[in-house]
């Protein structure tokens, strides 16, 4: 076998995709409106500073009611809050995203001693993970509330007296706005060691996924449309008439995919870097050892695509199908933690699975080459397989 | 002799229905592609219903959190503290947490690189003496970097314990202080005015403790707009909800784009194969010819349509509402389906600048239209553009079917919306046709 065959072929399967502008709109234009779209769709409140914002309307005007408005405001760095009353509320042309209803008999209930419910709404449309991050600081100012109508009572107070008179309700509201300037005894502090980039939100979360899922797409569909044009027009056929081996072509074949996704994953880098503030870690070389062995096993299935298809719709669809599911499987679209374990264990069997975690090992936990060594060599066998099985359907279905 | 009647060639509408029956039969000869297409939806509801926790049970269910609890203190209080967090079930919590106890910072992060820990909890050295002291304590929390939601629930979760656990301590410091005070001192049995000073100091402050948070005087009861619709269409009998009845219209539209694509195609297949000129010549005319391909593409993807919703009812259980209401629903959308990328095909020059546009123009409004991510998810952005889309609309319609339960009658709306799309597509994509054949492009 001449590797000057085998580049020269390879160099010219490159030539042919990229003299063709339709392709460069799928290696480029395409890759990143999806990573747009992907990284906008989930964008903040998750890991980013914007606020949350809340509806608060008190129907019960009373000193508890009150004192449970001071203890959302003081939650001002994550909450845009809007007091309202009942009759501000109705006046409102549009529901707000999610509203904290003190109902009417609020005060009189708790100096009732009974137990008094907060009704917290969230209107259609309204963003999941705010909705519950809104709920967990609900359920902070209600323990905080609590605290103070228990303070309020030892400095003799309390919420009880309150109902009574103006100058026990202002000695109550004295008594609880001090408890509430008390410091917290127990703190929750959340650190990130060193070298770590966590996903967070946005266009990192989504840029490792959209990296494997093009890389496999369009290297695929290249190559198995190419292969498939070639069986149909009797090219392959014309080949063998020349000197050059029909393993040096299958090589060539191969070698040009894998230019194809090198291309791919320059295009999203850069772009992801320079238009997304995506980083990719500190290790370019693992992320090029596995997006390569990704690339290669990608070009294994455009060969076992082109060989047993015959259009290039019927290879675009079977790609696109295989792809998506994959990509799905393995954590390209959404994060993998939120599936089932079953489901989370059963994705190993995909070479996109390993590549994911060992990206993520690079880009999220700041690891060097050597950590992704054991998904590349994963990688590697499962492309070694999918290659030699592509290049026996090619040599029997020229 | 032949029959003059059986001889005579086929015009308008006689025209039409023969032309549209050689493409549909042609596609049935060579039904791979139409099969590929239809597989991806139902492939695709598939991973993501099972994804979220579908498998006959509404609703999304999120696994157990895997939490690592680092404990430096290993005192009978941190003891309490990894017990109280075991105990976040699933039964008494919206979550549950799968507790692990680790020895070091390593064993965690290991565990975290995979998959199998979201965050890591540090109980501090000394965090019982500070408790016991009247002192303040910093619990630490590390999220595993590469996990999104998970690690944002735990980071919820252990916020609520410890403003619940700063309360605790704060209201019940005087006699925790002197149970400490005791216990340092302690050489013998301690006499029994010292137990009964202390449990009258214990008494005083849990009885103000219990008044209020013993069970807690205000409690949380959270609701939203979506649920009360599932409860008015649980109260109507109507159809159940179900995530993959929930999913498959969105996905299935976006396959009904390509579908229709796929038949628009042929447009510029029969131009090269020469079928067309001579179609146009006969007595059938341009015109027959032309809004053939657009009844094509509305048969196919009507096929197609009515094929996943059976699929979606046989592999997944799901109840698709009212037969009328559905009925509508598939023509309107398949119409509208066609006309969207008649207007594409139709404005293409060549079939290779139809084949790089038509992917980009589909898989974009799929997007903004609610087909690949729900709407809620959207950014706000696109929210307000979603309704420009045909997505938008046969989505909305079938999930007003579905979940509101809604009759043929409340669904018009959106029927309405979906066959203007479509005559509107029609209008433009046979005027460009026309245009481009009368300039010989």
């Amino acid at each position: 076998m001449s590797p000057r065959s085998v580049a020269r072929l390879a160099a010219q399967e490159l030539r042919l995709v990229l003299a063709d502008r339709g392709s460069i709109l799928w290696l480029v234009l395409m890759p990143l409106i999806f990573t747009f779209f992907f990284g906008s769709a989930i964008s903040p409140p998750s890991g980013a500073p914007s606020k949350l914002g809340l509806g608060l309307v008190d129907e019960s005007q009373g000193p508890a009611a009150r004192a449970l408005a001071s203890v959302l405001e003081r939650e001002g760095g994550q909450l845009r809050l809007h007091r309202w009353t009942r009759a501000e509320r109705d006046t409102l042309a549009s529901a707000p995203p999610r509203e904290l209803v003190i109902p009417g008999d609020f005060d009189s209930l708790l100096v009732a001693g009974e137990q008094a419910a907060l009704r917290l709404r969230n209107s259609e449309g309204s963003n999941d993970e705010a909705d519950a991050a809104v709920a967990a600081l609900s359920v902070k100012a209600i323990t905080r509330l609590i605290g103070g109508l228990i303070s309020a009572d030892a400095a003799g107070a309390g919420l009880v007296g309150a109902a009574a008179d103006t100058c026990a309700e202002q000695a109550f509201a004295n008594a609880f706005r001090a408890a509430l300037e008390r410091p917290d005894r127990v703190r929750m502090e959340v650190r990130v060691p060193q070298r770590w980039n966590p996903l967070g939100s946005g266009f990192a979360a989504t840029a490792p996924g959209m990296l494997v899922m093009f890389v496999l797409m369009n290297v695929t569909i290249f190559g198995g449309v190419q292969l498939a044009a070639d069986r149909r027009k009797g090219r392959l056929l014309r080949l063998g008439a020349l000197p050059v081996r029909p393993l040096e072509v299958l090589f060539g074949r191969v070698i040009g995919s894998v230019g194809i996704g090198a291309i791919q994953v320059a295009v999203l880098v850069v772009a992801g870097v320079t238009l997304f503030g995506v980083d990719y870690g500190a290790s370019p070389a693992g992320v090029a050892l596995v997006t390569l062995s990704l690339s290669a096993w990608a070009a294994g299935l455009g060969l076992l695509a082109g060989s047993w298809l015959r259009t290039d719709g019927q290879v675009a669809g079977a790609a696109v199908l295989a792809v998506n599911v994959m990509c799905a499987l393995s954590g390209c679209w959404w994060p993998l933690e939120v599936m089932p374990r079953w489901l989370q264990d059963a994705s190993l069997v995909l070479p996109s699975r390993w590549a994911m975690d060992a990206l993520l090992g690079l880009t999220a936990f700041g690891e060097g080459w050597r950590s992704a060594l054991g998904a590349v060599l994963v990688i590697s066998l499962f492309a070694l397989g999918t290659v030699l099985l592509g290049a026996r359907g090619v040599l029997r279905r020229r | 002799m032949t029959d003059p009647e059986r001889s005579a060639p086929p015009v308008g509408l006689a025209a039409l229905r023969l032309l549209v029956a050689k493409d549909l039969a042609r596609r049935l000869r060579s039904p791979l592609e139409t099969i590929l297409s239809l597989a991806m939806p139902l492939a695709l509801t598939a991973v993501i219903g099972l994804a979220f926790g579908g498998g006959g049970e509404s609703g999304v269910a999120l696994p157990p959190i895997g939490v690592a609890v680092l404990d430096h203190d290993d005192s009978f209080v941190s003891h309490l503290l990894s017990g109280a967090l075991d105990g976040i079930d699933g039964e008494n919590a919206p979550v549950a947490f799968d507790l692990r106890h680790v020895a070091s910072e390593d064993q965690a992060w290991r565990a975290m690189k995979d998959g199998e820990v979201s965050a890591m909890i540090e109980l501090p050295a000394g965090l019982a003496d500070s408790l016991f002291e009247g002192g303040s304590v910093d619990l630490g929390l590390v999220r595993n970097p590469g996990e999104r939601i998970l690690p944002e629930i735990v980071e919820q979760v252990v916020g609520v314990g410890a403003v619940l656990l700063s309360e605790a301590v704060t209201h019940l410091s005087e006699p925790l202080e002197r149970t400490r005070l005791m216990v340092d001192s302690l050489e013998s049995w301690p006499d029994e005015l010292t137990v009964a000073a202390l449990s009258r100091v214990w008494n005083r402050d849990l009885q103000r403790f219990e008044r209020w948070a013993l069970p807690p005087a205000v409690t949380l009861e959270s609701s939203s707009a979506e649920d009360e619709t599932e409860e008015d269409a649980a109260l109507d009998a109507g159809p159940s909800i179900d995530i993959f009845g929930y999913i498959l219209p969105g996905i299935a539209f976006l396959s009904l784009l390509f579908l229709a694509g796929a038949a628009h195609r042929d447009m510029f297949t029969e131009r090269s194969l020469g079928t067309f000129q001579r179609v146009a010549a006969s007595p059938a005319g341009t015109a027959a010819l032309l809004a053939s391909k657009f009844a094509s593409a509305t048969a196919i993807a009507a096929i197609g349509l009515v094929l996943l919703l059976i699929s979606g009812s046989v592999v997944f259980g799901s109840r698709w509402g009212d037969p009328l209401g559905l009925a509508l629903m598939i023509i309107a959308g398949s119409f509208a389906a066609s006309g969207t990328v008649g207007v594409l095909y139709g404005g293409s020059k060549t079939e290779r600048q139809a084949e790089t546009l038509s992917p980009i123009v589909i898989l974009t409004i799929s997007f903004v239209g609610g087909s690949m991510i729900p709407l809620d998810n959207l950014p706000t952005v696109a929210q307000s553009i979603a309704p420009f889309t045909p997505n938008y609309w046969l989505i909305e319609g079938l999930h007003a079917l579905t979940v509101e339960s809604a009759s043929a009658a409340e669904i018009l709306p959106q029927a309405g919306v979906l066959a203007g799309f479509g005559a509107a597509g029609v209008l433009v994509g046979l005027g460009l046709v026309r245009r481009r054949a009368g300039s010989g492009a």
